[in-house]
């Protein structure tokens, strides 16, 4: 799975933003902390769910379980507004 | 007890002749209403023709006074020279007689006076343009109906003081007091804001007192996409440059957002960038091939380009253009004398401190001079001035702002953004002066009128000004029209026509300031 190139992704420093572009049929904005915008870069590669947790694994101290829980729930998110090409 | 309409009818039956004052609209500017006189005979047997003014009498048994503009076989169709509705199908039992002469500030002018018969005669022929451009003018009078609110102004005020009030929180890192935050009207705040252009610092200014309404939400997120969306075409547009090997400049917004507490705070309406103007068709190319259709091209200083949904960008051949100041055009005329290398790219260019303040100072006057500035523009430079006050030249800038007369303004704008947005100033000094980011083009037309005297001189001034343009501004305005000397005439109705279909809400608002009593 990948992003879907009708969104583009933006780092304020702060936050990690997800932008529709005008293709998509999407019209709002996706805001997030910067745990969002790891997992938005990973996809910005062609890349599966499997290969994000190994990622976060490495980089965060977490439980699996919780990392799992919220990869889930990200991708979840995406794939209901159309960001997501599987 | 007979109505004043059956009273013509019979008396015009009886005597064959009335004179009457005219009690309507529909036949100006030929009949005053209230004013003039008009005198009707009975009708003769010979039938109507097209110009005749003739009063009949509709099925409702209405007294109606107007023109035919067409005559078939006892059919008639009439419209008053006013209107912009025709009826047809009035036929000769309908009509009770007609105008032969009106009185007019005591003077009598029959129909068959030659400057009666040369107006008539452009009354048929004009139809075609004429009754278009005044449906326009209704529309716009329609809209203006509404009663001037002294409540609404008051409440815009207070709306700009809890504005700036946020804002400068914002800015300076200071606390907000959420006992003012809970007095503030939301709605009128929010509608300040968006005219502003700084809803996402307000919005941000209310979330930390734990307020957050739906139009503030999505007014911010809103900004945040369209900042995103063109930092993003930004950074495609600058690559396409390198590697087309034509240096470039992002300018504005896109250098100043940077300077502001958190992304997006600077909205953003467009992205400008300055590029070699010898490469302005290769660069029409580009952004074409990337998406962006072309919107103007070798129109102004920069070709205008657009990409749905939101993206902007102006393609700088030069700074300033024809119609800006002479000494600011001057100035800039080799801009790449003030540019130095940016080590971002092999082609990128930016400009140092003290030229880039000098620049934003200079574009600020563009803009005050033309439609009046906003708070955005005094915010870039409060925060510009905050950021870069103690390293910047001031000799050095005092001189250069000499030489496009602008230390004076620069001076004023300094101490109106301090005033306005330290906190310790008096932020009562900002005046009508800000009312859009932009100003308004309600301010250039206020303004306008008084450099000229006010009252009627001043506002025909302003309107013959804004109708009757420069060469330099008509080609602007319509390339094709400029081009033909025989079209220009249709300049005005060109641009007024354009007003209309584009821009209502300004123009509205610019013939509310132009048409406003004690002026």
């Amino acid at each position: 799975m990948k992003l879907n190139r009708d969104f583009l992704t933006y780092d304020t420093g702060e936050k990690s933003l997800l932008v529709p572009t005008g293709k998509a049929s999407f019209s709002g904005l996706v805001q997030g902390n910067r745990v969002l915008g790891i997992i938005l870069s990973l996809l910005e590669s062609e890349t599966t769910e499997a290969e994000i947790l190994e990622k976060m694994k490495a980089r965060y101290d977490a439980p699996e379980d919780q990392l799992r829980k919220d990869i889930g729930k990200a991708l979840d998110a995406l794939r209901g507004i159309g960001a997501l090409d599987e | 007890m007979m109505n004043k309409q059956s009273s013509i009818e019979k008396y015009l039956e009886d005597n064959g002749r009335i004179v009457y004052r005219n009690a309507g609209e529909s036949m100006m500017p030929l009949l005053r209403q209230n004013r003039d006189l008009i005198e009707i005979e009975k009708k003769c047997p010979c039938g109507f023709k097209a110009g005749d003014v003739v009063l009949y009498k509709r099925n409702s048994g209405q007294l109606v006074l107007h023109r035919i503009i067409s005559a078939e076989r006892g059919s008639y169709t009439l419209m008053g020279d006013n209107c912009v509705k025709s009826e047809s199908g009035v036929t000769d039992d309908q009509i009770l007689g007609v105008m032969t002469a009106f009185v007019r500030d005591g003077e009598r002018v029959s129909v068959n006076d030659f400057s009666y018969r040369v107006y008539t005669d452009y009354i048929l022929k004009s139809k075609a343009l004429r009754v278009p451009a005044l449906r326009a003018v209704n529309r716009v009078k329609r809209d203006l109906g509404k009663k001037h609110d002294d409540t609404a102004g008051e409440n815009s005020s207070k709306a700009t003081a809890d504005l700036i009030y946020l804002t400068s929180c914002i800015v300076n890192s200071v606390d907000i007091d959420a006992g003012r935050v809970r007095e503030m009207n939301l709605g009128e705040l929010y509608r300040v804001s968006v005219s502003q252009m700084m809803s996402v610092i307000v919005a941000t200014g209310l979330e930390k007192t734990g307020i957050k309404t739906k139009e503030f939400i999505q007014a911010k997120a809103k900004a945040l996409r369209r900042n995103a969306l063109l930092e993003s075409d930004l950074r495609l547009i600058c690559s396409e440059l390198e590697a087309l090997g034509i240096w470039y400049m992002p300018l504005k917004g896109a250098v100043i957002s940077k300077y502001y507490p958190e992304f997006g705070m600077r909205e953003m309406s467009d992205i400008d960038i300055l590029f070699d103007s010898e490469y302005a068709e290769k660069v029409r190319d580009l952004m074409n091939s990337l998406g962006f259709e072309t919107e103007t091209y070798s129109r102004s200083n920069h070709d205008n380009y657009r990409k749905p949904p939101v993206s902007r960008i102006e393609m700088h051949r030069d700074l300033f253009g024809p119609l800006h100041p002479p000494l600011i055009r001057e100035y800039y005329r080799s801009v790449k004398s003030h540019l130095i290398k940016d080590p971002d790219g092999d082609y990128k260019y930016h400009l140092g401190t003290d030229d880039l303040y000098i620049y934003i100072i200079a574009h600020c006057f563009k803009h005050y001079t033309n439609d009046g500035t906003g708070l955005r523009s005094l915010l870039d430079i409060y925060i510009f001035n905050k950021k870069f006050g103690n390293e910047m030249n001031c000799d050095y800038i005092s001189r250069e702002l000499s030489k496009m007369e602008l230390k004076d303004f620069e001076e004023k704008m300094r101490e109106l953004s301090f005033g306005v947005f330290s906190g310790t100033g008096n932020p009562a000094a900002y005046s009508e002066d800000f009312s859009r980011v932009y100003g308004s083009a309600a301010h250039r037309a206020v303004r306008s009128i008084k450099e000229n005297g006010g009252g009627l001189r001043g506002r025909l001034a302003y309107i013959k000004k804004r109708l009757f343009v420069s060469e330099e501004t008509a080609v602007l305005v319509s390339p094709f029209l400029a081009g033909h000397r025989i079209l220009h005439p249709l300049l005005p109705v060109y641009r007024f026509g354009k007003a209309v279909r584009r821009h209502r809400t300004l123009l509205k608002s610019e013939l509310e300031a132009v048409f406003r009593k004690n002026r």
